[in-house]
């Protein structure tokens, strides 16, 4: 598949989320890339700060099946959506993002590029934590 | 950063149709963020004999000063303390909480102006055609980096300086020998899209350096964020305006600077890093003879730089016509270093400009500087002279916190100052004071 066919499946799968969960303009979509089981702790735990720093009522939260089980104990709020697909969906739907806002809100968990990037983190005390909450979730 | 014309047109025909609606009438006028919008805002404004009260702000530190000449707080704390019927004006991509916060304190959509700006907001759109459309734009972005490194080997990198701005690409050229050193890149080409870069790398001895217009480069950065490292070998050096990647909200991290933001997060580099510093040609006689031409003193010449490419100061030259005037009875020369035609000389000072690679010596040559923090003062950061650095509370483009040559650990003795309206008295005097020895100081 190319580039292009992978964003046009991302697409597709987008479409399809939106159908069925029907966010509005006080939602927001946070997709869980990393499988690092420590950010997604982290990234959980400071999703009320998010949800309020954002003025958000709900959160969408897209993440890999393989870890859906580790993401379930953590989530604590009725305001969230949790949404299980195969890591190939998670990842298209990534190439989609990285072409086009399809969405007004858009967080995705990562410390990779061009998402992220994990170079700053544990350099002059700055935290994973400290780059969940002021530079993921702002 | 400032506003692009486009921005500033919606700017002005928004606030120019809300004032034909009488929207300000008997209203407190506030712009929500220390934005560079604000200034374009607060101009629009004025237009229309509309003045500004205040800037609201999120940011404690902002919120503790002024910006534009006017207060700023906190949102919480002025509709707490202050009374009157106000009209906010939000340009903003955070505009949609910023909105929701307005009204959770009491000031509803009636007291709000949205003014959209493409670049500003996260404009959302999932059509087809706009998939289409951007598929259509990063094909040229990846077409046009082929053509850029066509005769070039499959190792050869490019690394890209998005901005026009000096102290970026100095920042990366402090860094790249390091980086290319621990990654083994022999090959490669620095890729700018202004003059002044190509200027400002070629003084660290950098070779290959590539200059194209903002326009391919932005199609570039497109193509690279879509396709990735595994098919552009590009890197990127520090770009603020990604859609997709997130960057460190540096305001809450004193210990943050420009500096670190390019050690870590652009080369991943240690903190005991050597720093690449310009090579300054000490056997040149340029200084010497520019001085002699102009009939500047040497060591008794103030050069002032009162222009700024990244910000336009609240500094009015007015001041800087009052600071030539005092060192002038004091017998010494006034020069203003003037770039291009658009650059006009402080009034009654000399004129004068010199190539970047005699920069240091110049200075050097004159003994003081006095200017507007720009990319300039990063590359007469090493000059052995008095250097006197104004900052600018509110703008992130000045501020002291982040752009400081001290903190940064590039210059160690430069004479920092922040620049605020209210003490411009103070401040004049601490300039003088900070460039007059001891003697003259006491004869004043």
């Amino acid at each position: 598949m190319t580039e292009a066919e992978m964003a046009m499946a991302g697409r597709e799968y987008w479409l399809y989320i939106k159908e069925k969960y029907q966010p509005d303009e006080d939602t927001g979509l946070v997709i869980v890339q990393t499988k690092e089981q420590n950010m997604i702790d982290i990234a959980f735990r400071l999703l009320p700060i998010y949800l309020k720093r954002k003025y958000l009522k709900r959160v969408i939260v897209i993440t890999d099946q393989e870890a859906i089980v580790w993401v379930e104990q953590r989530v604590e709020s009725n305001r969230v959506t949790l949404v299980a697909v195969r890591r190939k969906m998670l990842e298209e739907l990534l190439i989609y993002y990285r072409l086009v806002q399809f969405f007004h809100e858009i967080v995705v968990i990562s410390v990779e590029e061009p998402y992220g990037n994990a170079h700053i983190i544990e350099n002059e005390g700055i935290t994973l934590e400290d780059f969940v909450k002021n530079a993921l979730y702002v | 950063m400032i506003a692009g014309e486009k921005d500033r047109k919606v700017i002005e025909d928004a606030i120019a149709a809300r004032a034909e609606e009488g929207r300000f009438v008997k209203r407190k006028v506030l712009i929500f963020g220390c934005t560079l919008y604000a200034r374009d805002i607060r101009e629009a404004l004025q237009r229309h004999g509309i003045f500004l009260t205040a800037i609201l702000d999120n940011n404690p530190q902002k919120a503790r000063g002024t910006c534009l000449g006017v207060p700023v707080y906190l949102p919480e704390r002025y509709f707490k303390e202050c009374s009157g019927e106000v009209m906010v004006i939000l340009c903003s991509k955070y505009h949609r909480e910023m909105a929701a916060q307005l009204e959770e304190l009491g000031c509803g959509s009636d007291n709000q102006i949205n003014i959209s700006i493409n670049e500003s907001q996260r404009k959302e759109d999932d059509s087809l055609e706009n998939l289409k459309e951007k598929l259509i734009l990063v094909e040229k972005g990846y077409q046009f980096y082929q053509e850029l490194r066509a005769k070039d080997s499959e190792e050869f990198w490019l690394f890209l300086c998005p901005y026009p701005g000096t102290g970026d690409i100095y920042m990366a050229c402090m860094y790249l020998d390091a980086y290319l050193e621990r990654e083994g890149i022999k090959d490669y080409a620095v890729v700018v899209t202004a003059e002044s870069c190509r200027r400002t790398a070629a003084l660290f001895g950098i070779e290959d350096i590539r200059k194209i217009t903002p326009d391919e480069m932005g199609e570039m950065l497109r193509a690279w964020e879509f396709f990735g490292t595994d098919k552009m070998r590009i890197k990127p050096l520090l770009y603020w305006g990604w859609r997709t990647k997130r960057y460190l909200y540096a305001d809450d991290y004193p210990q943050i600077t420009f500096n670190e933001m390019f050690l870590y997060d652009v080369f991943d580099l240690m903190k005991d890093v050597k720093k690449k510093r310009l090579i300054v040609d000490r056997e040149s006689c340029y200084a010497k003879e520019l001085f002699a031409e102009l009939k500047l003193a040497s060591h008794r010449t103030v050069i002032m730089a009162p222009y700024a490419g990244s910000f336009v100061s609240e500094m009015g030259m007015g001041v800087w016509k009052e600071l030539a005037e005092i060192f002038r009875q004091e017998g010494w020369s006034v020069a203003t270093n003037c770039d291009g035609e658009k650059e006009k000389p402080v009034p009654g000072t000399i004129p004068v400009w010199f190539p970047y690679k005699e920069a240091v010596q110049v200075l050097e040559y004159a003994g003081a500087f006095i200017a507007l923090r720009s990319g300039l003062c990063d590359i007469i950061s090493q000059a052995d002279c008095k250097k006197v650095i104004l900052y600018e509370s509110g703008f992130n483009a000045a501020r002291y916190e982040y752009f400081s040559l001290n903190k940064m650990g590039i210059s160690m003795d430069a004479i920092e100052l922040v620049y605020e309206k209210e003490k411009e008295d103070a401040l004049k005097a601490e300039i003088v004071m900070a460039v007059l020895d001891s003697s003259e100081r006491k004869r004043r």
